[in-house]
């Protein structure tokens, strides 16, 4: 897979991010609200070693696509991701996870 | 710096990372214009005998200089002489029959190139010194190669007819070595060749264009590049050289500023200035470029400048003036605290290509930016941030549009490349009993404890 791509790495997904990136990223969890049968109500981002800029609704097919602006992130070796909290419309809740890879671009 | 496999049209350069450029002295391509691109050396046309600048056309090789329909006239330098000077050489003539090859041209003219030119401006076919005549030589399809020798004296090989097609483009090539072989190659192949006296090639001034010869009988070509070297090229060179000649060149002023590696994607020129400068100027910034703490100036006649990276200039300051400018930044540029100043003719600003809600800064602090031209266009669809320094844009014809921005964050419109698609894993269900973990099973609503 390369760079440009979201990319699994010891059961994380990463995404490379230059520090100094103000850009939007997406957490998809459509296919899980699908496997639930449910849709999602909100959200909350926990960044951590990154700043959160803007945070929008759930959006797209059962409110599945979640974004948010980061800014920033961690130096090198410091983790650095973002933790998307969602609660579905039928009261269950889960979190997903998405590690940044400092990169410079 | 890479060679080119067409003709370079507008400015151009040699591609001196090609060992084939070692010992050139002359190079001459019809697309740049009538320039000595081993010296920038404009050769000034010669008035004598009715000469005239002789405009480049379209032939199927690219643009050169032809005969066909044209008046007498001719291009020459004159202060090449002693360059051509030495024990051996070699001359290149990339051309091409552009019809009617065996037919009579009703002025009879000579294409040449690498002529000799009498010094006092004056051409006839005596005065032909290290050249190639093309066609068709003797009204048979052919060509010959000539050196002048020191002292006047000329060594002409024989002519070859019946070599030459309409439609095709050839490769000449004629070598020289003192009380060696001189050798005339046509496409690589070895045509025509006669022992060198013991006599170094003579003082020479460099010409190209076409010539009244009126003991010939000529028909129409046209010559798109011709080169000279003083050394003899081997024959792997020039089996190198006749499969692309246009190696030789490099592509018109463009500076690709590209780390070898994608380690840090970064150029750093520090201490000193990074200018680019030329007759057409073109930069082309595809990583991040760092220029501190001197300036990046670019200045030339029409000058185009790309960054698809983040530039930083700093402290110092980004100057583009000139004619026509154009500056693309599709990632933040950082200028600070000097000033960024685009002057010039034609001005032009693009920051930033894609109205997504994608934001990138272009920070401006604490100098100004200032645009000033005949005509001014600034576009930007990215953040500006000026501050406390202002932005000064003046003109004839000055346009500023800033981008719009949603306001609201559209996910349908964030990259794959940014989005994360999550599948399976646990989930945490809440029931009346409490609370329980749970995988995500497909589907099935029913959750077993």
């Amino acid at each position: 897979m390369g760079k440009d791509e979201p990319y699994e790495k010891d059961g994380r997904w990463y995404i490379d991010k230059d520090p100094n990136d103000k850009l939007f990223y997406v957490a998809d969890v459509t296919q899980q609200l699908a496997d639930s049968a449910t849709t999602a109500v909100s959200f909350e981002a926990v960044p951590v070693g990154v700043t959160l800029l803007e945070k929008g609704s759930p959006q797209g097919e059962l409110g599945g696509l979640l974004p948010v602006k980061l800014d920033g992130m961690g130096e090198s070796g410091e983790d650095s991701y973002c933790i998307f909290r969602v609660t579905c419309d039928n009261g269950e809740q889960f979190d997903r996870t998405i590690w940044f890879n400092l990169v410079e671009n | 710096m890479a060679g080119m496999r067409y003709q370079p049209q507008g400015a151009a350069r040699l591609n001196t990372l090609n060992p084939l450029t070692r010992g050139m002295k002359v190079a001459i391509n019809a697309g740049s214009g009538v320039v000595n691109l081993v010296n920038n050396r404009i050769l000034s046309p010669n008035a004598v005998n009715g000469a005239s600048l002789i405009p480049a056309l379209p032939s199927h090789a690219g643009l050169g200089w032809t005969t066909a329909g044209r008046e007498s006239g001719w291009v020459a330098g004159s202060v090449e002489s002693e360059d051509l000077v030495g024990d051996e050489g070699t001359i290149l003539v990339m051309f091409t029959v552009t019809e009617s090859v065996g037919a009579s041209d009703a002025n009879n003219h000579c294409l040449f190139i690498q002529g000799g030119v009498n010094p006092n401006g004056t051409v006839n076919q005596s005065m032909l010194g290290q050249g190639i005549v093309i066609p068709p030589y003797l009204n048979q399809r052919g060509l010959r190669a000539q050196w002048r020798l020191r002292g006047y004296n000329t060594l002409t090989l024989p002519g070859v007819a019946g070599v030459l097609e309409t439609g095709q483009t050839y490769t000449a090539i004629s070598t020289y070595q003192r009380l060696g072989l001189c050798e005339l190659f046509l496409n690589g192949k070895s045509i025509a060749s006669a022992t060198a006296p013991d006599q170094p090639l003579g003082p020479l001034n460099i010409g190209t264009g076409f010539q009244v010869a009126r003991s010939f009988a000529l028909g129409p070509a046209s010559a798109v590049l011709a080169c000279s070297w003083d050394r003899k090229l081997t024959q792997a060179e020039i089996d190198s050289v006749t499969a692309n000649p246009w190696q030789l060149l490099a592509a018109e002023d463009d500076f690709d500023y590209l780390s070898a590696a994608a380690v840090q994607h970064v150029i750093a020129v520090e201490g000193a200035a990074l200018a680019v400068t030329g007759g057409q100027a073109r930069m082309r910034v595809s990583r991040r470029l760092i220029v501190t703490p001197a300036s990046l100036a670019i200045a030339a006649g029409p000058v185009a400048m790309r960054a698809s990276r983040r530039i930083s200039v700093a402290p110092a300051g980004l100057v583009m003036a000139a004619g026509p400018v154009a500056l693309s930044i599709t990632r933040r540029i950082k200028v600070e605290p000097a000033a960024m100043v685009l002057t010039g003719g034609p001005v032009e600003m693009r920051y930033g290509q894609k109205a997504t809600p994608n934001s990138y800064t272009l920070p401006v602090s604490p100098a100004a930016i200032t645009i000033a031209g005949g005509e001014v266009g600034m576009r930007v669809t990215r953040r500006l941030s000026v501050a406390p320094a202002g932005i000064v844009i003046e003109g004839q014809q000055v346009a500023f549009v800033p981008g719009a921005r949603a306001g609201v964050i559209d996910a349908s419109k964030v990259p794959p490349s940014r989005t994360v698609k999550f599948v399976g894993g646990q989930r945490v269900v809440i029931f009346s009993g409490g609370v329980r973990v749970a995988t995500f099973n497909g589907g099935k609503r029913t959750v077993r404890f």
